[in-house]
């Protein structure tokens, strides 16, 4: 996550120090977690791999019992490299409303994508053949609360490859956190996104972008397969909407974008957070966790088949995209809710 | 993103340094010698959000948030709030106001604004969204016309915000209603619409034909980033005036302009530098002409200014506007104007403002 480029020298240590006094305590700017279900203990577990292991319906009674977190080497399978998932089923607590939900999973050794109820929410680090270790990210990922289900069960499953050494969910706080201070879309649009790297020019949803990789909103994208990657990337995502959304004032919510982004909603500027060049970048040095609210013009959004939102996001240096939520539209009566609460809270 | 931000805190304080800048860019005098006849400094509704509605005159705002003005949102607790959010204050008059022009005075902004007075738009500054332009350090001063107003009861303004970034609202005063004195002492006021003539660089482009309030920052009169050729014009009647005293003055204007009268070139900044102000900018310099003899009519006149390379800023920026004695010429300009700025002093106080 630190990259220091000239060793041995006063400015390594002063961006050291720079970290620890001035970025480590932003980290924690404004979420407000609290656990929800302690996910820690048992989990069952196969090694191999088989798409269908994500499937919430599949039968796993007859994979073995291990603990998370710890190595699987500690627990039996010494010397073991290569793929292996993790499945366990949980039953939600009713009383979380509908705040924002996020799964924590420590630190995994090295690469994992991770479903609940079968659907895809998250990857960090690359498989074979690009692979790409992330063993020491801690991960967290959001739950879109269009993947919960109406028993109030959720059933997790973990793809994870090991290429050496210890393998697995390793250490970390292993749970399902609630997020008492985020902002609730009305409608979620977090979830697997259209990507690709590169300045499509003008509004990204003009080009062929069903032929793109498919990349989870939020999460940055060094987690997902760009490593490294600095510049112009465009997000797409397609989505249908009821009657209601078009009879009231919506503000579209973006989450968190490092650094810079645009907007694109079925084909039209919604908005932007400044020109795409380091000097915006640089004056706006906050933007990247500023909270993305674009009020939707009346008129845009339509129940007549699909919208088509575009999102062109330009990263300077460092990790980059989409990478915290909410993400999803909020009525404005909503949103004007969510503020006057968090004011009242803060007086 | 967490390494690349070193280096963003690292250029923070560069680009407060060069934001600032913008702080010398924009005519900024404070000369007019403005009277405050209504104070609207106190507490104001407030709400975030954007609706339409809510510039009416009997929209009932309720459940909005009581704030204090000037202050920006941030300190009303609306902390990292960016978007559009809505000011709205009801206040009474009970007496007829005889000074013309008024102004409406919103104080400093950021960064744009767009302002109802019962109901009527009457003025905007900045570029809302989708692609913004910031006014932030650009006073508001928006020509309030006499009948948009109740006069004897109640009066709602209704002022639109959009904040792209960090610090948002009516942040700093004065906020009232003012009127100028300086306009006492002209014998021939224009200070009111103009016709206002635009084309850009490009021949090509056609150009338009609008009015405009004189005087005003052409910014906080809808033209944001205006180049090229302008032109203002305004016909206006006199009767039996004696011209041997008097002076043309058209207040402060951003950019080099000619002036003529009823077809007559009367003068350039040039005609108006004299010992006394020649190490001034001639955005800071009270700009007025001789009026040569004879060439004023009874009945309708028609004065024209021409703009070449406007510069996107000004145009007749500040006041005042009109026909003018020699010697009251001399009592405005020993009031306040023309006096050097200290730049230093300038910086200090809007840094700590």
């Amino acid at each position: 996550m630190l990259r220091i480029r000239h060793k041995h020298n006063v400015i390594s240590y002063l961006t050291i120090l720079l970290v620890l006094f001035v970025v480590l305590p932003q980290m924690t700017f404004s979420q407000d977690f609290s656990r929800l279900v302690n996910l820690e203990g048992y989990w069952k577990f196969s090694i191999g791999d088989n798409a269908s292991w994500s499937d919430p319906d599949y039968d796993d009674s007859h994979w073995e019992s291990i603990i998370v977190p710890k190595s699987w080497e500690e627990q039996g399978f010494h010397g073991y490299d290569g793929y292996a998932w993790y499945r366990t089923k949980v039953l939600l607590p009713e009383n979380h409303g509908n705040a924002s939900l996020y799964l924590k999973l420590g630190y995994i050794d090295d690469v994992d994508k991770v479903y609940i109820n079968g659907w895809k929410i998250g990857q960090t680090g690359m498989f074979p053949p690009q692979y790409t270790t992330a063993h020491n990210a801690n991960r967290i990922y959001a739950i879109p609360s269009k993947m919960m289900c109406d028993d109030g069960y959720i059933t997790i499953a973990v793809k994870v490859f090991d290429e050496g050494g210890e393998g697995g969910i390793l250490h970390g706080d292993i749970a399902i956190m609630i997020d008492q201070s985020s902002i609730i879309p009305d409608f979620d649009l977090q979830g697997e996104w259209k990507f690709t790297t590169g300045d499509c020019k003008g509004n990204p949803a003009d080009n062929d972008y069903n032929t793109w990789d498919n990349i989870i909103v939020p999460g940055t994208w060094e987690d997902q397969g760009y490593k490294d990657y600095d510049g112009v990337a465009c997000y797409v995502v397609e989505f249908s909407l009821e009657d209601e959304f078009l009879d009231q004032l919506t503000v579209l919510l973006l989450g968190r974008i490092d650094d810079l982004d645009m907007v694109y909603l079925n084909g039209i500027l919604i908005g932007q957070s400044g020109d795409f060049n380091e000097e915006t970048v640089n004056s706006r040095a906050d933007m990247y966790k500023q909270l993305r609210g674009y009020y939707i013009p009346e008129g845009i959004l339509t129940n007549n088949g699909k919208n088509v939102l575009a999102v062109k996001v330009f990263d300077l240096s460092g990790f980059g995209g989409i990478w915290d939520g909410s993400v999803g539209i909020i009525s404005q009566e909503n949103y004007i809710k969510y503020w006057k609460v968090k004011r009242n809270s803060i007086r | 993103m967490k390494s690349g931000k070193i280096i963003k805190k690292r250029v923070v304080l560069i680009s407060v340094l060069s934001m600032l800048c913008l702080f010398f860019s924009v005519p900024n005098l404070k000369s007019e010698n403005l009277k405050k006849i209504v104070n609207l400094e106190g507490t104001w509704r407030f709400s975030i959000g954007d609706n339409p509605l809510w510039s009416e005159i009997n929209f009932a705002a309720k459940s909005w948030d009581y704030v204090y003005i000037p202050q920006n949102w941030e300190s009303a607790g609306y902390m990292n709030y960016d978007g559009f959010a809505w000011y709205r204050k009801e206040f009474e008059l009970n007496s007829n106001l005889n000074q013309d022009p008024l102004y409406l005075v919103l104080g400093y902004i950021d960064d744009v604004d767009e302002v109802y007075i019962n109901g009527h738009l009457i003025g905007r500054t900045g570029v809302f969204p989708p692609v913004v332009a910031t006014s932030f350090s650009l006073l508001r001063k928006y020509y309030l016309p006499k009948e948009l107003l109740n006069e004897n009861g109640s009066n709602v303004i209704a002022v639109r915000v959009y904040d792209e970034y960090q610090s948002g609202g009516i942040y700093k005063g004065p906020v009232g209603i003012f009127y100028d004195q300086d306009n006492d002492l002209l014998v021939k006021n224009l200070a009111g619409v103009w016709n206002f003539h635009s084309k850009g660089n490009d021949d090509s482009v056609a150009g338009s034909n609008e009015t405009i309030f004189v005087p005003g920052h052409l910014e906080s009169r809808s033209y944001y980033g205006l180049y090229g050729l302008i032109t203002y014009t305004k016909e206006f009647t006199t009767d039996n005036l004696d011209s041997e005293n008097l002076m043309v003055v058209l207040g402060y204007i951003d950019g080099v302009e000619k002036v003529y009268l009823n077809g007559n070139f009367i003068g350039t900044v040039e005609e108006v530098r004299n010992s006394e102000n020649r190490d001034l900018a001639s955005v800071r310099i009270l700009r007025s002409y001789m009026l040569p003899k004879d060439l004023l009519n009874d009945g309708v006149n028609k004065i024209s200014l021409v703009i070449e390379n406007n510069n996107g800023q000004g145009g007749i920026y500040e006041g005042p506007v009109g026909l003018i004695h020699k010697d009251d010429l001399n009592l405005l300009k020993k009031a306040q104007k023309e006096k050097p700025v200290n730049l230093w002093e300038e910086f200090i106080k809007n840094f700590f403002e």
